[in-house]
């Protein structure tokens, strides 16, 4: 039973003169069971097994809802129960139950099996024996052929009898054995375990066993479970112990390893970071494994019993039983073939918001392979599919970014070929656009790229070298102040260079991002002001705006790849990639980068750049270029 | 003499179409803003307006367009889009907004001259 983990077990056996099963041995506790319970279902257990004569098990293998049910009421979570045969004959069962969920799983289910094989087994031998008369005080027992074990021991241990089977098992003589004491050999846990429980033993329950490892004579320890049964004198002190055992090892060993193979395949299942679900066929849960809290907010014991089409929204519980629909379908065409299908569904989380999950649903299935549950595997796809929605935002956004310059590029040169009225001055002029635009591609193109090295863990490539971001930002001031009558630009600019060590293409870029964002979420009349104040070790940036603004959540994520403030807005173009390089860039210069934003009032975007240090040593051709340096 | 007036956003836009477009019998117009094309197209009546549709401000093109439409002095000018979105779903609203024609960026000027001529008669 300990090694079933149940926490009841009991054994009925047909009476000889009725016939009917009766309890012959129970085990543990079940608070729930008084005996007339127990005695009821007993008659269940006899008539079922009389129509059927397979296993019947709360998980896996033949079911019975009458069991089932009887079970249920008297508080078993997890159970299962196995015929005793003899000689082919159903004369009983054996059950094991326990109170909370999968305690007794499958698997645990097959070890029982195999303890109700050997001891039908037993019990076969034990009738055989019987029916001889009786003549040798050695009782068959494993199947390899060695008896049992036998002997008789005093209170303190002192041996007084010893049966072959006993001498043979430890290669010692009769003589050698008697007066010598039971207990030696044991490890000291096995010793105190053995001790301890002799004070447990009274008149009224004499008996009780025990598995320990002794050693063989070859020195290898073997498993011994021991029946001992206490022998009181009339003032109910213990005379005598007489002890019956037989060596369990191989049998412990297949145990032993079913159950590491059991806990090695549910800490898989217990750790991994997709949900696992068994449901029966009812699509009630049957077992959840523990990563459901991180997807869907529940405990798992919250879920018991849940069904799961309700933990589904309307049209994913129509997916979700289209599935299943397929499934059966697929069992019906080829039963047995292992099929599985894949779905996105959405499930309700416990705050009731929905969850995007990919969920794989397949047959899980008995002995005949017949499908009797079903396995659902879900996998958290939330965050992908939002990553999916902005990369196809993206494609729509970079797609028409590019048009804007293309439309210059190919306009500008259909009219330089075929239109005969271009004068020369508007001929170099439209050569100059088509310059600039096949730049400003170029440029978002580099962008992209970047993005996509960043992505993927590779990091920009940089030159690093001195840059002076004065004449810089002047330049880029008077620039956009000449393009865009439509703003104004004001920048606030210390009187010294402002120097600092990073890439001039990238630095330059991320200043056009920047005025470019200010100026295209800001109305006509806008004031955008720039300032740059130094500190002892860096340079505080600031660009602010007049312009239409951002609520926080939507400027919390502004820095996000792909992300637009409104994908939608017809009116604004930009691929979502602009704040994302800056950010980068100033990353990689050692910098900081952030945002304050109010929705109708405006935004600002602020960000450090590390001073350039006299101690800063230049590399390459910087070197000569710098006095400082040596 | 007919008259178009060209509404984009973008000077170079604005320059590009006003190229293309220019013929002794015609005047250009030029607009950088909805709000600016109304007014425009309330005082000159052009015959063709050019309309971008993605401008900054309060009016964009399909707005700028159904206003001209339910405006009886405007109704009758024709309004050719110029869209840089290419999708069924974006000329349709452009369509429904009251828009003759559509061009989609980038477009070819010899395209957009021979619809022209066709339009203008």
């Amino acid at each position: 039973m300990e090694i079933l983990r149940a926490d009841c077990g009991w054994v009925c056996l047909a009476s000889d003169e009725t016939g009917s099963w009766e309890l012959t041995c129970r085990r543990g506790l079940w608070r729930k069971y008084p005996e007339e319970v127990l005695r009821g279902t007993i008659k269940h257990l006899q008539r079922e097994f009389a129509r059927n004569p397979d296993p019947v098990h709360v998980l896996s293998g033949r079911k019975s809802p009458i069991l089932n049910d009887v079970m249920r009421r008297a508080g078993a979570a997890s159970w299962g129960a196995v015929p005793l045969k003899r000689d082919g004959l159903t004369i009983g069962c054996m059950v094991v139950s326990s109170g909370s969920k999968n305690t007794i799983s499958p698997s645990r289910k097959q070890a029982l099996e195999v303890i109700a094989w050997q001891t039908g087994c037993a019990l076969a031998r034990v009738r055989a024996e019987e029916q001889l008369g009786g003549s040798d005080r050695e009782v068959p027992g494993e199947p390899d052929g060695q008896g049992e074990l036998v002997c008789r021991y005093l209170p303190d241990g002192t041996l007084i009898f010893v049966n072959d089977a006993y001498c043979r098992f430890f290669g010692r003589m009769r003589e050698d054995l008697v007066g010598s004491s039971f207990f030696r050999g044991l490890d000291e846990r096995d010793r105190e375990l053995v001790t301890h429980r002799i004070d447990q033993l009274v008149p009224e329950n004499p008996e009780d066993v025990l598995e320990v490892q002794v050693p063989s004579p070859s020195g290898d320890l073997r498993w011994v479970r021991w029946t001992r049964r206490a022998i009181f004198d009339g003032d109910g002190r213990v005379i005598e112990f007489r002890s019956t055992g037989s060596d369990i090892t191989e049998r412990v060993t297949i145990l032993r390893a079913l159950e590491e193979s059991e806990r090695r395949y549910r800490t898989l299942v217990e750790t991994a970071r997709d949900v696992i679900f068994t449901l029966d066929m009812d699509f009630r849960f049957t077992y959840v494994s523990p990563a459901v809290t991180s997807v869907l907010g529940y405990r798992v014991q919250e879920l018991d019993s849940t069904n799961v089409p309700d933990t589904l929204t309307e049209s994913s519980r129509k997916r979700f039983l289209q599935a299943y629909g397929d499934l059966r379908a697929a069992e019906h065409a080829s039963p047995g073939r292992s099929f599985s299908r894949t779905e996105q569904i959405e499930q309700y989380h416990k705050d009731g918001r929905g969850v995007w999950t990919e969920a794989t649903i397949t047959f899980l299935r008995d002995g005949e392979d017949k499908p009797n549950g079903i396995l659902m595997i879900s996998r958290d796809i939330t965050h992908r599919r939002h990553v999916e929605q902005m990369k196809s935002d993206f494609v729509t956004t970079a797609a028409h970014e590019l048009r804007t310059p293309l439309t210059s590029i190919l306009g500008f040169s259909e009219l330089l070929l075929f239109k005969n009225d271009v004068t020369p001055p508007e001929s170099s002029r439209y050569l100059e656009y088509i310059r600039k635009n096949a730049e400003r591609m170029a440029d978002i193109i580099g962008d992209l790229l970047d993005i996509s090295r960043i992505e993927s863990g590779e990091g920009v490539p940089t030159t690093p070298q001195v840059v002076d971001l004065l004449e810089t930002i002047e330049q880029m001031a008077e620039f956009y102040r000449q393009s865009s009558s439509l703003h104004r630009i004001e920048a606030t600019l210390p009187a010294g260079p402002i120097e600092v060590r990073a890439d001039n293409d990238k630095i330059t870029k991320l200043f056009r991002n920047l005025f470019d964002n200010a100026l295209r979420y800001s109305p006509a009349g806008g004031l955008i002001s720039l300032t740059c104040e130094s500190f002892p070790e860096h340079y505080l940036f600031s660009i602010q705006d007049e312009g239409i603004g951002m609520d926080p959540g939507q400027a919390k994520r502004v820095f996000d790849p792909f992300y637009r403030v409104d994908a939608s807005d017809t009116a604004v173009s930009g691929t979502g990639l602009g704040l994302t390089a800056a950010r980068n860039v100033v990353e990689a210069l050692g910098g900081r980068i952030w945002m304050n934003s109010e929705k109708g009032r405006g935004t600002m975007v602020e960000f450090t750049l590390p001073m350039r240090q006299p101690t800063d040593c230049e590399e390459g051709s910087d070197h000569e270029e710098d006095p400082r340096c040596g | 003499m007919k008259k178009i007036l060209v509404v984009d956003d973008m000077s170079e836009l604005r320059e590009l179409v006003a190229k293309t477009l220019a013929r002794d019998d015609c005047r250009v117009l030029e607009a950088e803003s909805g709000e600016q094309a109304l007014r425009l197209a309330r005082d000159e009546k052009p015959d063709l307006i050019m309309m971008d549709i993605m401008m900054p401000g309060t009016i964009d093109g399909l707005e700028a367009t159904r206003i001209l439409r339910n405006d009886p002095l405007t109704k009758g000018c024709k309004i050719i889009m110029l869209t840089a979105k290419g999708q069924a779903a974006d000329i349709t609203k452009g369509i429904d907004a009251g828009a003759d024609d559509y061009f989609v960026k980038p477009f070819s000027p010899l395209e957009l001259m021979r619809k022209v001529d066709e339009i203008l008669g």
